[in-house]
């Protein structure tokens, strides 16, 4: 082994605070009259800073592969030593966060040319079409694809990372379609045509725009953290990280978005393009179902006398493995799509169903959350039998608090205690009920007083019981 | 004029090496990091433009020592650190470089850390992410604090060289890394 140079030793007792004042004094001259000094010195130092982005992603990745239900302001709290601004904890955990493969960087780029993307990890059912017409539906990780392929997830509780060639990592969301585009000036260029994504750049110094279009803007974002989500009439992108420029398909008006701000355009909207501070969470959030013109499944139905907006169950082939799906009757919507702001959840909260089935049968009613400005962080899910939703044919109303949802996805989270509200659903399986659904609200706390349970409903503790019309 | 979009790509690009300069003052990674972060910002949001990436940059390493210098008053380091020349200097040779060699470089020392023995990323860990002194670095590990200095010492050189390495492969390679 070779003895290392004294002065090297010296300089690093000095960055240490640990000399006294004749050995400072000698290497203050040392790296005054000597160049390579002074170059060990930008190196060690460098060195410094690029171990701390190292361990960064290195303890996200960890965190990621426990999958813990932590709030956003995770391990890093204790490990390092109360000297990190809490700001400063954000951006190293939003550069982190969906980082399981951002390891994998390097390795990446040695073997994904410049045209292809890497699968990185694939959760739920999920579907590849290939720029020449090839369909496959068993995605795994460490797929590459390529200009003009599309990826789709066909679930809410889908998900699928890829990690780009400069080492940025895009998740795709549930219900989503992605195509991957050329781009001539070197971008990651993607086409987002419905759902949501996040993106969270690489931790390395060297970091390649991104441009992504959806049916309402195109963003060209360099090195941020964002969501984006969109529909195929408006789209939501919000900046957690870093800056991009966001162009309204509308009328080509452009504006700069920075950390901390939003811009919600739509093609419906008379105004320009405006950028807002994101806006704060709400814990109390009602689906004015009469100002939803999209929903992520369902049909409308006509309106009667007593009700005006009622949102139809429709089927959905829901694949449980590789050979066997399930027939679905469904209704799904997306919380943003209703709410200017995110909808926060809580363990004292209750969701409140109104609807309506012309058949007995057993109804499943859902959500899904992701970490308040991150990814997806699981789905839950009750059953509510029939007999207590009440006489056949007539309103019903379920007040459903979220302690009776079972997590779907424990490893990612064992209660939406904190997180987002993404989709809402209610479904039945196998056979179609007839189900409707006419109102859905999120009440932030439990009544004060109990309500009187409906014939049969001591299966759970919600409180359903049926309207007379 | 650089556009805000230029500003944040060539800041991001320089990323490593003014978070070093300001390492250089503050000793610590984090703050650095807050440093640069700060940097960006200011760089989107100050009224003057930037005529050209040298310019920026100038400004960028400018504005890193003066935050640095800052937050060494906020947390009474003031006894810490080189005087205002000597960083002057570092900074000018920081620039001098290009930097498609500093990504190269960068991307190579990234290789080389994912790469070092559990023990010696324990080591760099504990001193540069934790923020632990030398001193709570071989109480950790139950070495002697000059073991500690030689074998943090030893890791600096040996990454230097791991890095060096790497640039002369790709080179010969004809396939820089990038």
């Amino acid at each position: 082994m070779n003895p290392t140079n004294p002065q090297h030793e010296l300089l690093v007792r000095y960055l240490d605070g640990a000399t006294s004042e004749e050995e400072s004094a000698r290497v203050v001259e040392w790296l005054r009259r000597d160049a390579d000094a002074r170059a060990f010195l930008r190196t060690l130092s460098e060195q410094a800073v690029v171990v701390a982005d190292v361990e960064r992603v290195a303890i996200s990745r960890e965190q990621a592969l426990k999958a813990v239900d932590a709030p956003q302001t995770p391990q890093l709290e204790t490990r390092v030593r109360g000297r990190v601004p809490p700001w400063a904890r954000r951006v190293a955990v939003a550069i982190a966060l969906v980082a399981v493969s951002a390891a994998l960087v390097v390795s990446v780029r040695t073997r994904v040319g410049s045209e292809r993307i890497l699968i990185t990890k694939t959760t739920g059912s999920s579907r590849y079409l290939g720029a020449k017409g090839s369909v496959d539906d068993t995605l795994t990780s460490g797929l590459a694809i390529g200009v003009g392929d599309t990826l789709e997830t066909r679930s809410c509780d889908a998900w699928i990372d890829l990690t780009l060639r400069d080492g940025s990592t895009v998740t795709m969301g549930g219900n989503s379609v992605l195509r991957f585009l050329r781009d001539d000036a070197g971008r990651s260029h993607f086409e987002l045509s419905q759902g949501s994504l996040w993106v969270t750049p690489s931790a390395e110094p060297l970091t390649g725009r991104l441009m992504i279009r959806t049916p309402t803007l195109l963003a060209e974002m360099a090195s941020a953290q964002f969501d984006l989500r969109t529909s195929s009439t408006e789209s939501i992108l919000r900046v957690n990280a870093g800056s991009g420029r966001v162009t309204q398909t509308l009328d080509g008006g452009s504006m700069l978005v920075t950390k901390g701000q939003q811009t919600h355009v739509s093609l419906s909207r008379r105004h320009g393009l405006v950028v807002t501070l994101q806006s704060a969470p709400v814990t109390h959030w009602a689906c004015d179902l009469g100002r939803v013109p999209e929903v992520s499944l369902g049909r409308w139905l006509p309106s009667t006398d007593t009700q005006q907006a009622r949102l139809g169950a429709e089927p959905l082939l829901w694949p449980v493995s590789e050979e066997a799906s399930v027939m679905l009757y469904a209704v799904s919507l997306a919380a943003w799509k209703s709410s200017e702001h995110p909808v926060l959840l809580h363990d004292t909260s209750r969701i409140r169903f109104r609807g309506r089935s012309a058949r007995a049968q057993t109804v499943r009613f859902g959500f899904s959350v992701q970490k308040v400005r991150g990814v997806f962080a699981g789905k839950f899910e009750v059953d509510v039998p029939a007999r207590a939703l009440g006489p056949i044919g007539q309103t019903w109303e379920v007040d459903l608090p979220l302690t009776d949802f079972r997590p779907l996805h424990p490893r990612l989270a064992i209660s939406p205690e904190g997180l987002e509200l993404t989709d809402i659903y209610a479904l039945t399986i196998r056979e179609d009920a007839g189900l409707e659904i006419h109102h859905i609200e999120l009440v932030p706390e439990a009544p004060m007083e109990p309500r009187e349970s409906a014939p049969g409903s001591g299966e759970h503790n919600s409180s359903p019981r049926s309207t007379d019309l | 004029m650089l556009l805000e979009s230029d500003i944040l790509q060539a800041l991001m690009q320089w990323r490593t090496r003014i978070s070093a300069a300001a390492w250089v003052v503050v000793r610590d990674a984090h703050a650095a990091e807050d440093i640069f972060q700060n940097v960006v910002l200011k760089a989107l949001t100050r009224e003057v433009q930037f005529a050209n990436e040298a310019a920026l940059m100038s400004w960028a390493f400018i504005a890193a020592r003066r935050e640095g210098l800052d937050w060494r008053r906020r947390h009474h380091r003031e006894h810490l650190g080189l005087d205002a020349e000597l960083l002057e200097v570092l900074e000018a040779e920081w620039q001098a470089e290009p930097a498609r060699e500093s990504g190269a470089r960068m991307e190579a020392l990234q290789e080389c850390l994912e790469s070092a023995p559990e023990s010696a990323r324990r080591i760099l860990k504990l001193r540069y992410y934790e923020g632990w002194s030398c001193e709570e670095v071989a109480e950790k590990m139950g070495l002697g604090l000059n073991a500690i200095y030689k074998r943090v010492s030893r890791l600096h050189e040996t990454l230097r060289d791991c890095v060096a390495g790497k640039l002369r492969t790709a080179t010969n390679l004809g396939d820089p890394i990038s």
